[in-house]
Order: structure tokens, then sequence, then C-alpha cells
């Protein structure tokens, strides 16, 4: 079995050297200029404030100090200081609540029994409403769960929303989404007539495909009239859910893809993907989702992909890391207790933000290493943003690290500087995501007129 | 302490005799609880709104009309049922995770198909489809033809909606069995299409396909609809041919119909996992495997002993179960025997000859495999069980820790590896700190009363070298008062109407996939006096649910 992330280890190698860029792949991304690809990532329990923000005149930092150096990356990153959480009311549940429902979404969170929902659609459902979405998956939303602690509420589970309360799952097997993402991706084979019989017979799969989607949306059409306005917008979603399915199939294979992202494989194999209870494979899991995310994004599968590091607030333990210092539970024992006082939290606080600041410059730097059609890299035009739920362990809200990866297609005026101006609410974050999205909102969330980030400069 | 008792006392007088209505999770307001500040709980003000129904509207206890999707789980059973025991490994490990809400997984305000779900839907039954047999699913002895065809897809159809489908909905089956080039790939893809039809993904509670719009009138269930219900509750998949008959000939038009197939059901072996399903959100429990535990503090919690206490665990409800259900047997029966991994974990509590101390064991709650899965990873979670018990057990509303709880606990640090304390006076400062105590004085005295048992279930008397002290009290129940030790407690709480009437709630949510509301306060009080006066039981309970009005009528909001 070839091991690879997209057995395309001479591709990489080739763009890596950026000498020599396979000429099939010039035309791979002939459409993916028109708008960024994006990729919302969500980490957990905060950071330690005094070593995540760069100094001033050094664009560098202790726990950032991976991403910011970074030979090619670096130069695309955009540090964003100064988002505080803005409630608007009293929602229930604590700080990692707010934060995990209302950084990409700008609503409180509601409460439903014990558990807490998000209060509104979050980022990606906003963007998919709004925007013609090209790629065949219009958004995947996935995340990693394996944390050897129970799930605090159900809430917690996914910050990805469609309506209040309506909590979309977050996808935790990898390897099933490389076979959906990937799966009807084949490489061209050499044999012309077997390519022809191959085509026709995929031809004749996808048109039965079509004739079951159709009657699925039959059944569901029929079913609208019978309905009251709750259960009609049930119905609406599935109907929409299904005809974005059926779209997805026709992009799959209506688009033309390198031959590489036809042999896209993740490159361990074997891993559990299970959720809680699973940390032993946690670290595995964080690896391959870096490199499924940046698979799906350079090939222009996945529109907007949604990832969490973790549940809300979640009581990982990284004994794989083996930090000295680290307690029994990283959220009880470190997060909660990195305050005046406690340097050890301090120091562990450091090493675990150093974990994840390694994570995203994996995923950055592979998508910088696939060329595309005008010359730039896929990590070029696309934006990713690395934001977390509260800002310090103890629940903060103040100061959420955010940063911003990529050249956003062109749509970032400069990057490699932090913007820093002063105070802003959380619902700027998205409004300025909507415009770079090409959305030109004024608002977000629950501010319908917060405006875009100060700072940050829009081309 | 007398103010939160006389308010308890008000509660339980509202919900025994006034039809007041707590929701799961908590509606009973906590007198005391000066928690709050900036995260004061609040309610979304849609399914979860609790308290007595506003004025002018009444308590009848219906449901809305609606399509209920189905669980994961509930959507494997039906696959199970139509393509075998392969199909359905294939179909739990291809959907994606939903979590449970409040215990259960088939709450109607958490279920919907989002894209993932339509995808991994869609995907699997491309799968399914395409490894079944069509010889086998559809057989033709006289060589393919159409009428087999269109029998199979008839019959594959009335399985799986759990009716015989309309006709336009047979032509939406001819429309697709028509694009297979051969007999076996249309019946591929009647496979293929009833699997993510809407009919199979739903439970319908709608009424009949013809029915007019009532203008307040409450709304009939179709004999079939009722009899899912029945199934989704009692077999936890689409009914069976025997129901399906029952439905045919009686129609289900008067509530004995409709109990008399309840009855029949909760004999057979699929109602048993049903009501297991049941006890287990009602206590809470997802699998011991699951409880987050430190090997380092508790080496001897090993695979094997988690093994053994899940399968003790079971086999006590199971065995609680067939012996009637009753309600109080759950906190007052032991278990049979101990499997030999057990026995370390158990101690002199058990002796083979004598069976178990009662001092120390009694009920579920003395079950290693609940105080396992209630308790912390470090410890004996005192905090853990006292919140368990309040919420629970006796469905009373904590509210959040206040913002500024992490101040508090900074200021007087649990340390987990501190053995000069014991794990009680570790967190006596709850009790001691004002600010803390407001909350904490209600549930953690019910905590330190269990503090007899470690965080693995083992009976104890010294920690860390000090006498364990496992005095305990409830405040503001009907069965106050001081307690030594999960036994005693749980004696108590065997005779409490309270938690019987906490019991009533969780399966209201159970059965009917939400949770009670203001309108549901009347219906909600019918059933525990019915439990009452039956003595307890759970199927009691069922039959009670199933013959009651609401099971088969609905409000029409159209």
């Amino acid at each position: 079995m070839k091991s690879l992330q997209f057995s395309r280890r001479a591709l990489l190698r080739a763009a890596g050297s950026t000498l020599c860029v396979p000429f099939f792949l010039k035309h791979a991304f002939a459409d993916s200029a028109k708008r960024p690809s994006l990729a919302l990532l969500m980490q957990t329990n905060g950071t330690h404030q005094a070593s995540f923000w760069p100094t001033p005149n050094k664009f560098d930092s202790p726990i950032l100090n991976k991403l910011l150096t970074h030979a090619t990356v670096g130069a695309k990153t955009t540090v964003i200081k100064g988002v505080n959480i803005n409630l608007l009311g009293s929602p229930g549940g604590n700080g990692h609540d707010w934060g995990f429902h209302s950084l990409y979404s700008g609503y409180d969170n509601i409460t439903k029994g014990a558990d807490k929902f998000g209060g509104g659609p979050s980022l990606d459902q906003t963007l998919l409403k709004k925007l013609q979405i090209d790629a065949p998956y219009k958004h995947i939303h996935c995340g990693v769960h394996a944390a050897n602690y129970r799930l605090i509420n159900a809430g917690r589970a996914s910050f990805s929303c469609a309506a209040a309360g309506q909590q979309l799952p977050c996808q935790l097997d990898v390897y099933a989404l490389y076979t959906q993402v990937f799966g009807s991706l084949t490489a061209p084979t050499s044999d012309p007539g077997d390519a022809a019989a191959a085509a026709a017979a995929a031809a004749q799969r996808l048109a039965q495909r079509r004739s079951v989607l159709d009657a699925v949306a039959g059944d569901l059409q029929a079913l609208q009239g019978r309905l009251g306005p709750k259960e009609r917008a049930k119905v609406d979603a599935h109907l929409t859910a299904v005809r974005e399915f059926e779209q997805s199939l026709s992009d799959q294979t209506s688009q033309p893809r390198p031959a590489a992202c036809g042999d896209a494989k993740p490159s361990k194999t074997g891993v559990p993907t299970g959720g809680q209870g699973n940390e032993a494979n946690a670290d595995a899991l964080f690896r391959l989702f870096m490199e499924f995310i940046a698979n799906a994004m350079a090939c222009n599968l996945v529109g907007i992909l949604t990832f969490q590091f973790g549940r809300g607030g979640d009581h990982f333990h990284y004994d794989w890391l083996k930090i000295p210092g680290m307690r029994a539970d990283f959220h009880d024992d470190i997060a909660h207790k990195d305050r005046d006082g406690d340097d050890v939290a301090g120091k562990v606080m450091v090493e675990v933000g150093k974990y994840h600041t390694e994570l995203v410059t994996d995923l950055a730097a592979r998508l910088d290493a696939f060329p595309q059609e005008d010359g730039k890299t896929a990590l070029d035009n696309s934006l990713v943003v690395w934001g977390n739920e509260i800002a310090t362990g103890p629940h903060g809200i103040e100061n959420v690290p955010i940063v911003f990866i990529g050249g956003a297609a062109g749509r970032l005026a400069k990057t490699s500087y932090v913007v820093d101006a002063g105070v802003q609410p959380h619902q700027r974050l998205g409004c300025s995501i909507h415009r770079i999205m090409g959305d030109m909102v004024d608002g977000f969330g629950a501010v319908p007129n917060c405006g875009p980030l100060k700072g940050l400069e829009l081309a | 302490m007398t103010q939160l008792k006389r308010r308890c006392e008000s509660l339980l007088l509202a919900l025994l005799t006034a039809g007041c209505v707590a929701e799961l999770g908590g509606s009973t307001p906590l007198p005391g609880a000066s928690g709050g500040s900036a995260g004061a709980n609040t309610s979304s003000g849609g399914t979860d709104a609790l308290g007595p129904a506003p004025q002018g509207q009444a308590c009848d206890g219906l449901t809305t009309r609606r399509l209920r999707r189905l669980s994961g789980r509930e959507y494997t059973n039906v696959v199970r049922d139509l393509l075998g025991e392969t199909a359905a490994k294939q179909v739990a490990t291809a959907l994606p995770f939903e979590p449970r809400l409040a215990g259960f997984d088939n709450q109607d305000g958490a279920l919907f198909v989002s894209p993932a779900f339509q995808t991994a839907v869609a995907d699997l039954a491309q799968s399914l489809a395409a490894t079944a047999d069509p010889t086998a699913l559809a057989p033709c002895p006289g060589g393919a033809s159409a009428a087999c065809l269109d029998q199979f897809a008839t019959s594959f159809a009335t399985k799986a909606y759990g009716r015989i489908p309309t006709a336009d909905e047979l032509v939406r089956l001819r429309t697709v069995t028509s694009s297979g080039q051969d007999y076996a790939t249309s019946v591929r893809l009647v496979v293929e299409y009833v699997l993510q039809s809407p009919h199979t993904l739903y439970l319908s509670e709608l009424g009949a396909l013809d029915a007019v719009p009532t203008q307040g009138q409450p709304l009939r269930l179709t004999a079939e609809e009722v009899a899912s219900q029945l199934s989704f509750l009692l077999l936890d998949s689409r009914p069976d041919e025997a129901l399906r008959q029952a439905a045919a000939s009686t129609g289900f038009s008067t509530p004995e119909d409709i109990e008399r197939e309840a009855t029949r059901l909760l004999a057979g072996p699929n109602a048993l996992q049903a009501l297991h399903r049941f006890v287990t959100g009602w206590f809470d429990l997802d699998q011991v495997a699951l409880a987050p535990k430190s090997a380092e503090v508790f080496p001897q919690l090993t695979d094997e002993v988690v093994v053994a206490m899940q399968q003790e665990l079971d086999t006590f409800i199971d065995s609680q179960l067939r012996a009637g259900g009753k309600i109080s047997d759950f906190l007052s029966a032991v278990p049979n025997t101990v499997a030999p991994a057990l026995m370390p974990i158990y101690g002199a509590d058990y002796d083979p000859a004598r069976g178990f101390d009662p001092k120390h064991r009694v009920g579920m709650l003395s079950l290693p495999g609940v105080l396992t899965y209630h308790a912390s990873d470090q410890h004996s979670g005192p905090v853990e069980r006292g919140l368990f018990v309040r919420r629970q057990l006796l469905c009373t509303e904590i509210p959040p820790p206040p913002q500024n709880v992490l101040d508090r606990i900074a200021a007087n640090p649990v340390d987990d590896a501190d053995t000069s304390r014991t794990t009680r006076q570790k967190f006596q400062a709850h009790l001691d700190d004002p600010t803390c105590a407001g909350c904490h004085q209600n549930f953690d005295p019910i905590g330190f009363g269990m503090e007899d048992m470690d965080g693995i279930g083992r009976y104890r008397t010294t920690e860390n070298g000090l006498a364990i002290d496992a005095t305990g009290a409830l405040t503001g129940t009907d069965v106050d008062g001081p307690f030594t030790g999960a036994a005693e407690l749980t004696r108590k709480l065997a005779q409490s109407k309270l938690l019987e009437a906490c019991t009533v709630q969780h399966f209201f949510r159970f059965a009917n996939a939400r949770a009670a509301e203001a309108g549901d306060a009347c219906v909600v009080k019918e059933w525990a006096d019915q439990l009452s006066a039956s003595g307890g039981k759970i199927p009691d309970l069922i039959r009670a649910y199933v013959a009651h009005r609401t099971f088969a009528l609905r409000k029409d909001d159209r």
C-alpha cells in the first residue's frame, strides 16, 4: 500500500522544492481562486496569555513560534488581538459554553435542561446560506472527541449549529471521511477501453443514485404540505440536505481533479477512531485530521471545513506529550489553575499551546505545498481561522486567541502582522470572515451592525 | 434549611397533588441556591419551558403532530429487521455521533437530518444495497418479472414504513426500479431508496393522509401510526407481523385494543431491552467503560473488572424488570451472585454463604458499576454523587456554578494528590465558605453521606489512614433526615414519593421523546397517581401511558 498524504510524495517533494511543479496540477485548481476555501478550527481551554501574543516589533511568541517563524507559512499568518467574547445576555453554563457556541456564531448559547446549545446558526451555516459554494462538499464538520472524560453536556459535542438549538453532528471517523470525500475519485486508467467502460458504468450509477434521491425528495415534498410550521422546517432542512448531496455527486464527477486527489489516503491506517475513552489515539487522530483537512481543501473538494480539537471545555490528559509538571487532568488541574502563583500550570499551558501550534502549522504547511493554477499555493487561496473557545484557562473571555493563516485568495491586503486595534466584540470576527468570503455584511450573529474587525486590512 | 424544607414540601405537594411539573434536568427551583450571577440558567423558552401552565392554557398533555427522526439505534434496528445482523453492524458504525439528551437518545428536539447524516445514510444505503442478495430478498420462481419486483418493493417498503405505501409512493418506487438495467439491480435500487426514504427515517405522528385540519380539536393517529408508536416503545423497531395484524383487525380504536398489544409485547424479549434503556436513562448511566478513571489512583479497575461491573449492572436491571419492575426494588434489591472479578471490589461486603452485608449494600446505588460511573476520575466525587441524586433522582434544579467559581476554588484549592486529608475534608470548604455553601449545602451532604464507597465502589472505613465520615443528610425532600452511608441513603430514597414522581418525569421523556412541559403537568400527575396505586411498577406505567388518550391523539398545529 502506498503511504502518503495523497500517495503523492513525488508531488509534494516537487512542490516543496518549488523547482518542478507537475504540469497537470496547474490545471487542477482552475476555479480555486474565485473564493477562498475556509477552515474554522476551534481549540479549547484557552491559552497562557503572556506567552501567546507576539511582542511589539517581533512577530514571534513562545507558543506561536513554530508557526510565525515557519519558512513559508509564517509570512502568510495574521495574529488578531483584542477580541472579547461579547455576551449579549446571561447565557447558562460557563465560559466554555459561551465561547464554544458563540465565537463562530455571534449568538449567546441557549439552555435546554442541563444542556447548552448554540443560540443561532454558526458561521459555516450563515455562509452556506448566502454563498454559492462550488466544492462538491459544501461543508464538513469534524473533530476529535477522544478524551478520556465524559461529555459535560450534550451541547459541547459540536459547535456547528444550523439554528438555535439545532446542533450539527461532529464527524469523528477520519477514515469514513476519506471514503466519503475522496471515494468517488479514481485515478484514470491507461487503457482507453477500460476508461470508457468505467466512465459509462459511473454515469449509469450516477443516474441511478439521482433517481433514488429524486424519489426521496418526492417523499419529502409530499410530506411538506401536511405539516405545521415547525415540522415543515425539519423537512425543509432534510430536503436541502438531499439536494446538496445530489449536487455533490454531480460536482465530484463534473469537475476535473488531479490524479493525485484520486489517490488520497490517510498516512496511517488502523487507528481507532472512537470518541470518548479513546485518548490513547488522540494524537494520531489530530495528525490524521490535519492531513485530511489539507487534502480536502487543496483538492477543492470541501468549501467550508470546521474542526474542533476536542469537545467544548474538554478534559484531555495529553499523556503523549510527556510534559514535566503535567497533572492528572489538563482542564481541571492545569487550565483552571493557570493564574498568578501557579508557574507549573503556566508552563504546561505553554507546552500544550505549542502542541496545537505544531498541528496547525503542519496543516498550513501541507496546504502551502500544493501549487495552484495561478502560481500560488492552496494556502494562498485558503483562509484557516484558528480560534479558541476561551481566552484563558480560568474561563477568561477577554483577548481570545485568534490566528488567520493563508492569503484568503487575495482578500487579505496584507499578512504577517498583529491586528491590535483595541478591544473588539467577537461578532466582528464573523463579520470580517463573511466579507473575506465575499458577503459584504455589516454585522454578524445577534449584532447586525457591529462592523468588521478594526485593524484587519482587507483587499 | 427550614425554609428549604418548607419550599420543597410545597414542591412535593405541587408535584403530587396540584399537578405542577418539574422538568428533567431541573425545573424545581432549589431554594437557597444563591449562585448564578452572569451564569444564571436561562431557558430557551422553547420545549423546555417549565412551571405551571399559563393561565388559559389547558393542561392536555398532547404532543403536537410531528415527524420524529429515528435515533441511530432505532434506525439500526429497522435495518436489522430488513436486511439482517451484518447490515445492522455496518449501520452502527456509519452514522455520525449524536449525543444523548438528558440520558435518552431518542429526543425529538435533538434529531434531524443534517447534511452529514444524509450523506452517511445515502452512502450506507448504496453500500448495503450493493451487498444485498437479490435472489434471497426478492425470489421470483418463474423468472424475473415486474410482478415480482412490485411485490418485493411493496413488502419491503411496508416493513420499513410500518404501513403499506400509498399509490404515489408506489409510483416513485416503480420509477426507481425502472432505472435498473436488470432485475437484481432493480431490487438493489429498491433497497437503496427505501433505506433513505423519510418514511423509514421518521416516526410519523401526523394522522391520516387525508386528515383535514382539526381547528383546535385533537387529531387521531392512524392505526399504523399507533402500532409504530407501540413498537418503537417496546420493540425498538417497526411493528412485527403480529402488531401489524392487530392494527389492521382492531384499528386500535379503543385503549383496551392498544393495552392488549402492549401487554403482549411486554412479555416478549425486546421489551426488556427497551425498559432497560429507560432504567439506564433514569439513572443517567452509560457504559461503565466510559467512566473516566485514573489508572494511577485505581489500578484495580482492570478491563476485566469493568466488564464484570457492566455485566452485574445489566443483570441487576434485567432481574428487577423480570421480577415486575417495581421502582422501589431498584433501590432495595441486591445482586444474586458476584462475579469472581468483583470479589476484590466487594471484599468483606459479600459472603457467598450469607450474601451481601445489608449495612453497606442495597439497591442500584451500591453497585460498583454505578458508583464507579457516578464518581470523579481521581476520587469518590462527593459533589458529583450529591448532584446526581439531587438532579437525577429527585428532579431538582441546581443552578450552574457562579462565574467566580474558579476564584473560590483558587481560594480553597483541592489537591487530589494530598494524602493528609480525606476527600470529604478536602471538599468541606464548600460548606464552610458561605459563598459556596448557598448551593453546595443542597447536595454535598448527600454525597458526603456516600463517602463509605470509594471511586470504584469499594466499601471503606478509612482514607489516607484517616477515619471515614459518611454521615449525610437529606433536606427538602419527603424523606428528610440524617443518614450514614450509601445503603441507608438508598433505603430512604426507596420510600420517597418525590423520587417516584421524578421517575415518572423521566418516563415521560423516554416515552414521548420530549421533555414534559407545563401543559403536560396533569398527565404526569395522572401517571404518578396510577403508578402509586399500582404499587410503583414500570410495566404498569407503560400500560397507563399507552391506554391514555394522549397516546393516540395529537395536537393539530396546522
